[in-house]
């Protein structure tokens, strides 16, 4: 591999960019009209343009892009996360060209992408579910189904994932026309209706365990706790989960590397799970075949770069280590910094950065799209970087995160530093006490209830 | 009748309609309580309603759909 073409933007694409130039490889980068000054493209070999502002036109745009990734002759494409980095039929495109697609194969993004598919799968390599439908189901077999399990249920979309396209459903009466709702919805939001229901948990974690394959070998760098969210969205998260037991820990893990060997995955890979800590038990949630946002946790605690991983397994390469070669040492916490108002309903808050203050020191990684001049942009996510910090137990991490948190400055806009910082003192946060829902709560009890319409961020 | 114009509060895309398919949220003459949303605008992939803030008569739309718009700009006009 030679060149590499970045389909993708913001913090992820700088990422890609760096891990590609320490192995020596070209990187182009793509760029849309709003786009030229970013990050990436400044530190990027070559920059191409791939169309308008609007993601449709540009990052969402198939042909633009395998157009400007031979033109600019790459050899290889990576997708990121979000845009079209679980899109099948993108990754056909790829191939099609003669390019190779960091990534699984099409056929597993297909079978993943297909949540009821993908929970068959997981079923199948032995992986505990939520009691559920099993497969897509109308207003009158889910009544039959939910009946059987119980109230509350969840309705989930076969085509969502990433807690998008998800109801809750507390009374049987509500069961039908909710259905119907749902099923409208995702065939709006996703051009497929299909939709399945799971038993809903009142109280859990959402506990994720990093996979990489070479089609031949899996190994698993362990799991990250990722249940700090905001609307479904996560906005903190931690490796390794302090709450498993070593035991538990073993089980997750080896479930995650038995679905992957099923399907004998060639990539980086994340298989999510809901962690029900009342009964110690596990369900499997979704696998989501792509680099995600917090994989810089799992870095910290293995040494492992998973980015230079990917780009070595698409590059033919085996894994270079086995499974007893992968060791946690001490702990990791990462701070998503979004461009949002946590004191007026997480409103965004796009525009210039006046000025830039980014703390370093022994344990500190900031992963951003930043610099101090750089105009954030409308059109597209709100993040703007991500704190990582690194201790030899939790609680040193804490201590490097409060610190680190205090010396971090972004000025002429607002940002999510100051919710980080709250969060960074609390003493739930401290004392490990929180489920998918404490955060909702505790903003509910710290400030007025959000107004805002918002639809879901795609990763 | 008093003539009140809404602004934007924030930069993003306007649009008339909440999903492509959809009607207008609101046409001429249309009696609106307040709190009842007339249009969105879309910033960083979130849907910011605007909304009447008080009882009044739908007047028009002062931007075409789907354009930009920032701060302070009027989007439309009601009567009270």
């Amino acid at each position: 591999m030679k060149k590499i073409f970045i389909a993708n933007r913001g913090e992820i694409a700088v990422r890609i960019v760096r891990a590609a130039h320490s192995l020596g490889i070209k990187t182009v980068q793509a760029v849309s009209d709003a786009d030229r000054n970013m990050l990436a493209a400044r530190l990027a070999d070559e920059t191409i343009n791939i169309g308008p502002a609007r993601a449709t036109k540009s990052y969402l745009n198939t042909d633009a892009i395998i157009k400007a990734a031979v033109a600019s002759g790459c050899d290889a494409v990576h997708p990121g996360y979000g845009f079209l980095s679980e899109n099948a039929s993108f990754a056909d495109a790829v191939a099609a060209a003669g390019l190779i697609f960091i990534g699984p194969d099409a056929r597993i993004i297909r079978l993943m992408g297909d949540k009821i598919a993908a929970r068959l799968c997981a079923e199948a390599a032995g992986l505990p579910l939520l009691p559920g439908s099993g497969g897509a189901i109308d207003a009158e077999k889910a009544t039959e189904i939910a009946r059987a399990i119980g109230f509350p249920i969840m309705i989930k979309a076969a085509a969502g994932g990433g807690g998008r396209g998800i109801r809750v459903v507390e009374r049987p009466e509500d069961l039908g026309a909710q259905i119907a709702l749902a099923s409208n919805e995702a065939k709006a939001a996703f051009g497929d209706g299909k939709v399945y229901i799971e038993r809903f948990v009142d109280s859990a974690r959402h506990i994720e365990v990093q996979i990489l394959g070479d089609g031949k070998n899996v190994v698993h760098l362990f799991e990250r706790d990722c249940s700090i969210q905001r609307r479904r969205q996560k906005v903190w998260e931690e490796a390794p989960a302090a709450s498993l037991t070593a035991s538990l820990r073993d089980q997750i893990c080896t479930a995650a590397v038995e679905l992957a060997k099923s399907v004998s995955y060639r990539g980086a890979g994340t298989i999510e799970f809901l962690y029900d800590e009342s009964e110690r038990l596990f369900y499997f949630l979704e696998m989501n075949t792509r680099v995600q946002v917090e994989h810089p946790v799992t870095e910290m605690i293995t040494g492992i770069d998973i980015v230079r991983e990917m780009i070595q397994i698409a590059d033919d390469k085996m894994l270079s280590f086995d499974q007893d070669e992968v060791r946690v040492v001490g702990h990791a916490i990462e701070c998503r910094i979004n461009a949002e108002d946590p004191d007026n309903q997480f409103a965004p808050n796009p525009g210039k950065i006046s000025d830039l203050h980014v703390p370093g020191g022994f344990g500190v990684r900031f992963d951003g799209a930043i610099y101090q001049g750089y105009d954030m942009p409308l059109h597209y996510d709100s993040l703007l970087g991500k704190l990582i910090v690194w201790g030899e137990d939790r609680n040193a991490a804490l201590g490097r995160l409060r610190q680190a948190l205090g010396e971090m400055e972004i000025a002429g806009i607002k940002t999510t530093m100051p919710l980080h910082r709250r969060l960074a003192k609390d003493a739930s946060v401290e004392n490990l006490h929180f489920d998918i829902n404490w955060l909702e709560r505790w903003l509910s009890e710290t400030s007025q209830a959000p107004r805002k319409v918002e639809v879901g961020a795609d990763f | 009748m008093a003539k009140i114009v809404i602004s934007s509060s924030v930069p993003g895309v306007f649009y008339r309609r909440p999903s492509p398919e959809a009607d207008e949220f609101a046409k001429e003459g249309d009696k609106l309580e307040a709190g009842t949303t007339v249009a969105v605008v879309e910033v960083m992939k979130s849907f910011q309603a605007i909304v009447a803030d008080q009882t009044c008569h739908f007047v028009r739309y002062l931007v075409e759909d789907d354009e930009m718009v920032m701060p302070g700009d009027p989007i439309c006009e009601l009567e009270a």
